[in-house]
């Protein structure tokens, strides 16, 4: 099945994780051994933080609702607490007027290690002049309008970033370097950026046995001007770890399975993903002028595997504040293009056969997405540092188009579903 | 307009002027400084930038947008916890909130980090004294050509 096969234990980290986690240590004992000065003075820390306590329900108990693919919901029908809470914590340590450190720890559902996953910032920043900065560490993957800051919800109107486009994007970051550039372009600004490195991501139970790791690349451009803001961005991953199904293959691969389900061990090929390229190309502008706020974003995802398949999504959201409330609605489209694969039928009926035919028909075949949702909802700016959020969604979702969401063993997936959630953001 | 508004209001209604209005429209007048006081834009008096400047080069300083005055100079804004809102609303037309929201977008994604914030006008007047770049901004009324630069008027 496709459970783990086994439960790796990250005692040792590589040596990308270790270089990210020095450099959070080189951060914190910099902020420990900083005397405290006057305010316009230097070293200037700054310790800030965000967070989110939400409440979650999904009215079924068919498949379970997550926000990343990296979290570890079970499917259940309750008021999931762990779904949309979180707490992250900044330090910023300007060294002088050149030089930054920066971290950045997000407490959340997440799989994989606890600290090493949840570390997502732990970078030097060098100002080499006034418009180009260079960035050494762990950071960000911000390919996408709200990838850098998703995490933070009082930045955003709604309770989460919308399902259909974010929940896809599991790698939050990446270690290695990046450059930006920041120009004035007619009345605004333009940057352009571009990184690599190396990234390495545990997605949730289901695909646990997937990792996502690999060299990661990419470029993207904003541009912002008055109230607008508008970003294209492509990032492209080499998958260098195997997924682990070696159960999976030895079964198909005995003689006797592969007779009695004839020729199975020819999709032998089809269980792997070592070695495949994944693009990932975005578009998306913002609009905000103090009372409308809007968001658009489109993207195609090119995978060359079963795992992900390739996929295309895209929102559009228009809020209207009144006062201290934002009424905002989102519309969302996700849809993967994969080709079924048929997987041979067993010449006998016998229990053990069926349910190993169908395994390597849902390990193939049940990795589409093909969903829509329509939301509405409101947040509510009653403190200045504090927002209360309230939304609800309906989801559509058709047949083996589940893959945002935790799928039972059964692989029967509902049709509709409507998740209710609220909650407060806060930042400090 | 609406102060005026409110004080015909006061003056003209029934019982004509009597010594508990006398004191109410003192004491709106009092609050009423505060509320639409002019604000100021100050800098150090070393800041060889010309004054005034636009409004909206002090835009893009206070939204992190700019690092450094037109003069090369690296800025260093500073805000002043009982005036943010008021000016924020007029460098901006936005509520608080929304620049509290832009910020946390700004700072949590790792782009820029806002002003540092300070008690109040003195603390500010002294922290523009000691800092060649420093920009801030105080209520009319407190500014001394003698300490700080007039950079801008805001109303």
């Amino acid at each position: 099945m496709r459970k783990v096969d086994n439960i790796k234990q990250r005692l040792f980290f590589s040596l990308h994780n270790r270089i990210g986690i020095f450099l959070g240590l080189v951060a914190l004992i910099l902020f420990l051994t900083a005397p405290a000065k006057a305010d316009d003075q230097y070293p200037k820390l700054s310790v800030k933080g965000f967070g989110t306590i939400g409440y979650t329900y999904s009215d079924t108990d068919q498949i379970g609702f997550y926000r990343d693919r990296t979290q570890t919901q079970e499917v259940k029908k309750a008021l999931e607490v762990s779904t949309d809470s979180r707490l992250g914590v900044q330090l910023d340590l300007q060294i002088n007027d050149f030089w930054q450190a920066s971290t950045q720890f997000i407490v959340r559902d997440h799989a994989g290690d606890f600290f090493e996953q949840n570390l997502d910032w732990a970078y030097l920043r060098w100002h080499l002049t006034e418009d180009v900065s260079v960035r050494f560490g762990r950071m960000g993957v911000d390919s996408f309008l709200l990838s850098d800051y998703r995490n933070v919800g009082y930045a955003y109107p709604w309770m989460r970033p919308p399902h259909e486009f974010y929940t896809n994007i599991p790698i939050s970051h990446f270690d290695g370097i990046d450059i930006k550039k920041t120009m004035s372009l007619e009345d605004g600004y333009l940057s352009v950026k571009a990184h690599a490195g190396y990234t390495a991501t545990n997605l949730s139970e289901e695909y646990a046995d997937l990792e996502l790791e690999g060299p990661i690349a990419g470029l993207n451009i904003v541009y912002e001007s008055g109230n607008w803001r508008t970003r294209a961005g492509y990032t492209y991953i080499r998958q260098v770890k195997e997924i682990q199904l070696q159960t999976l293959i030895s079964a198909i691969n005995d003689p006797v399975n592969n007779f009695v389900i004839p020729d199975i061990n020819k999709l032998t090929p089809l269980l792997s993903v070592k070695n495949r390229n994944l693009h990932f190309m975005s578009l998306g502008t913002a609009y905000d002028d103090g009372t409308w706020l809007i968001h658009t974003e489109a993207s195609y995802i090119d995978t060359q595997d079963r795992f992900n398949p390739d996929v295309a999504s895209a929102y559009f959201s228009i809020g209207r504040r009144i006062s201290k409330f934002t009424l905002y609605t989102v519309y969302g489209i996700s849809h993967s293009f994969q080709k079924k694969v048929t997987v041979p039928d067993a010449r006998f009926p016998v229990p053990a056969l069926i349910k190993l035919q169908q395994s390597v028909d849902a390990v193939i075949n049940d990795n589409g997405t093909d969903e829509q949702s329509l939301s509405v909802g409101l947040r509510w700016d009653f403190h200045p540092q504090v927002a209360f959020k309230a939304q609800w969604s309906h989801y559509w979702l058709a047949d083996d188009g589940a893959a945002l969401w935790q799928k039972p063993e059964s692989r029967e997936i509902p049709d509709n579903v409507n998740v209710i959630s609220f909650g407060f953001d806060f930042i400090f | 307009m609406s102060m005026s508004f409110l004080l015909a209001l006061i003056l003209f209604s029934e019982g004509g002027i009597t010594m508990k209005k006398i004191i109410i429209l003192l004491l709106l007048s009092v609050f009423s400084s505060q509320l639409f006081a002019e604000l100021v834009i100050i800098g150090n008096l070393e800041n060889n930038i010309a004054a005034p400047m636009t409004k909206k080069q002090v835009q893009e300083l206070f939204m992190g947008r700019a690092r450094f005055f037109s003069n090369g100079l690296r800025a260093v804004p500073l805000d002043v916890s009982d005036l943010r809102s008021s000016f924020y609303q007029r460098l901006t037309n936005r509520p608080i909130e929304q620049i509290n929201a832009y910020w946390a977008r700004l700072t949590f994604s790792g782009h820029s980090v806002p002003p540092a914030v300070l008690e109040n006008q003195q603390a500010i007047i002294n922290a523009v004294k000691q800092s060649k770049g420093g920009i801030a901004y105080i209520e009319g009324d407190n500014i001394d050509d003698s300490q700080v630069k007039l950079l801008l008027e805001i109303k």
